[in-house]
């Protein structure tokens, strides 16, 4: 063990929890991505749906919990350690504790794999695990809440960086959606009771579903954005005054957006126009984050030519503008009265999910593996050049074919006849859409084959070398 | 004009709107400009590339 005098204080930064949340994020998303890849498999040639536990009914919960919570989770907690240290000048809260979050959050992700293909489920989207699960994940997340929120308490920095207030507005928010949605009255071990009834406990799954995707997969994601781009990019954010107001718009915004996903349905037609409402309002703040996050390239625009992790970074800013222009557009209620139920949603989850918030993890993993074991780049650069194009390739095929699917599905069920009968069966829908299923799985295929390409380059990175703790900064050159 | 649960939902709203319009003018105002800068150059305080003959391996 070496260690340095820098500042003549010889501490460094707990590297540790970082390294392991860093791996685990690049394990996760080769398993989450596989699942999807077998389910759209299944889609395309039923027969490959084997018994009970293995058929698309349980294993589309596994896939969606392992890529949003398993692969995304681990990307925001590495991200989010790493950055509240070196943006606080200090080390981490508790970092016995934060151990515990990574020990924690592996064990319910396990736990997630073996009880929802047995079939124990809440039957609440992105909200299925059972509640004894449900509370490891409450003493998981109020672990990480005392880390990253105790890191920033003994900050040495007068300021709050921006990426903070975004990762810990996501901390905050998805302790408070998981608990009211989880809320449930036990039968037996595993098997529960929502604590709400009928059409006020559609109405809070989707509160927390809809805002599952703004709080865990936009704000926490933004907050990598907010630290990775102006690193990669070395220069800072563009405009830090946008950041704070598109902050605040986004936060005061989202939580009503829920709504859109429940139009046509028994809500109240006025709750149907608020959601509406909120989610073309939402387009502002979302355009905000992504103009800020692009615009801190202008004048080194030419980096985008050599540097294959700012490649990742913009393209997915580019992405996230995309789903959320589509989004306030198909929260419309005529807009949705075509789309809603068909593959288009599929297509445009996929747009945000595999091209905003994958690529940003991907990019910001490539930063960090380096620094985390003592290199100074990834083993091959060219290699991360390659995952880049199949990435987005597999991006394109995939919402291309579902925006397809989806809209030719919404046309043929509202298809009438002079007699006012359905011009095609429901059947008929399905046999029209294997073409675009399929191209489905070869875009998914290509992604996941671009997750291996990362592995190896990862592998061949860390091989043989030993982890590395940089010194944190002496508070004298802190405020030089 | 009666009072009831809608006009508390009604002020919420109200101050919610009027909390945000607080903090865009606070973001505009002349002062923020310096803060604002010191903030968007924290990343850059800290080199966090990696110096071998600093840190330590293990």
């Amino acid at each position: 063990m070496k260690t340095a005098a820098m500042g003549g204080v010889g501490e460094t930064y707990d590297y540790r929890v970082v390294r392991q949340f860093s791996l685990m994020t690049v394990v996760w998303g080769i398993v989450g991505m596989l699942v999807g890849v077998i389910i759209a498999a299944q889609l395309v040639w039923p027969e490959l749906n084997f018994g009970e536990w293995f058929h698309f009914g349980r294993l589309r919960p596994l896939h969606t919990n392992a890529v949003i919570f398993a692969f995304g989770g681990c990307a925001l907690m590495a991200t989010s350690f790493f950055v509240v240290q070196r943006t606080c000048h200090t080390r981490l809260f508790a970092p016995w504790l934060a151990g515990f979050v990574f020990w924690g959050w592996q064990t319910v992700i396990v736990l997630a794999a073996i009880t929802l293909p047995l079939g124990y489920t809440q039957g609440k989207e992105y909200a299925e695990l059972e509640w004894p699960i449900d509370i490891l994940i409450t003493l998981v997340w109020v672990s990480y809440a005392i880390v990253f929120f105790g890191t920033i308490v003994k900050r040495k920095t007068p300021h709050i960086y921006v990426a903070n207030w975004f990762y810990g507005a996501f901390i905050l928010a998805v302790a408070m959606l998981h608990l009211v949605n989880s809320a449930a009255i036990p039968a037996d071990f595993m098997k529960s009771y929502s604590a709400y009834a009928g059409v006020q406990d559609a109405m809070i799954q989707w509160w927390y579903g809809h805002n599952a995707v703004g709080f865990f997969l936009t704000a926490g994601f933004l907050g990598m954005m907010y630290y990775f781009v102006p690193k990669q990019a070395e220069r800072p954010v563009y405009s830090y005054r946008l950041s704070v107001v598109h902050f605040w718009a986004l936060i005061f915004t989202y939580m009503w957006a829920g709504p859109h996903h429940l139009h046509y349905t028994a809500l109240p037609d006025w709750t149907q126009s608020l959601g509406m409402v909120f989610s073309l309002i939402l387009l502002a703040p979302s355009w905000g984050g992504m103009i800020n996050g692009i615009m801190t390239l202008s004048g080194a625009w030419h980096k985008l030519r050599t540097d294959p992790i700012l490649k990742f970074l913009i393209t997915s800013l580019s992405f996230y503008g995309m789903s959320t222009f589509e989004g306030p557009m198909m929260s419309i209620k005529t807009v949705n009265a075509l789309s809603h139920y068909t593959d288009w949603t599929i297509g445009h989850v996929h747009s945000g999910a595999l091209g905003w918030v994958a690529m940003i993890s991907i990019g910001s993993i490539y930063y960090l593996i380096p620094r985390l074991f003592g290199q100074e780049k990834m083993y091959s650069v060219p290699a991360i050049s390659i995952h880049f194009w199949m990435s987005t390739l597999g991006v394109v095929l995939y919402i291309a074919a579902m925006w397809i699917a989806g809209v030719m599905q919404g046309l043929m069920w509202r298809a009438i006849n002079d007699d006012g009968t359905l011009t095609y069966t429901f059947v008929e829908s399905v046999k029209a859409t294997y073409p675009f299923w399929f191209i489905r799985f070869l875009g998914g295929a290509l992604f996941l084959a671009g997750m291996f390409v990362m592995a190896w380059n990862v592998w061949k990175t860390i091989a043989g070398q030993k982890p590395y703790n940089a010194p944190v900064i002496a508070p004298a050159a802190a405020h030089a | 004009m009666d009072y009831d649960i809608n006009t508390l939902r009604a002020a919420v709203t109200v101050a919610g709107f009027a909390c945000f319009i607080v903090i865009v003018i606070m973001a505009w105002r002349p002062g923020a400009q310096r803060a604002h800068q010191e903030a968007a150059m924290l990343p850059f305080a800290d080199d966090d590339r990696v110096h071998l003959d600093s840190g330590e391996t293990k």
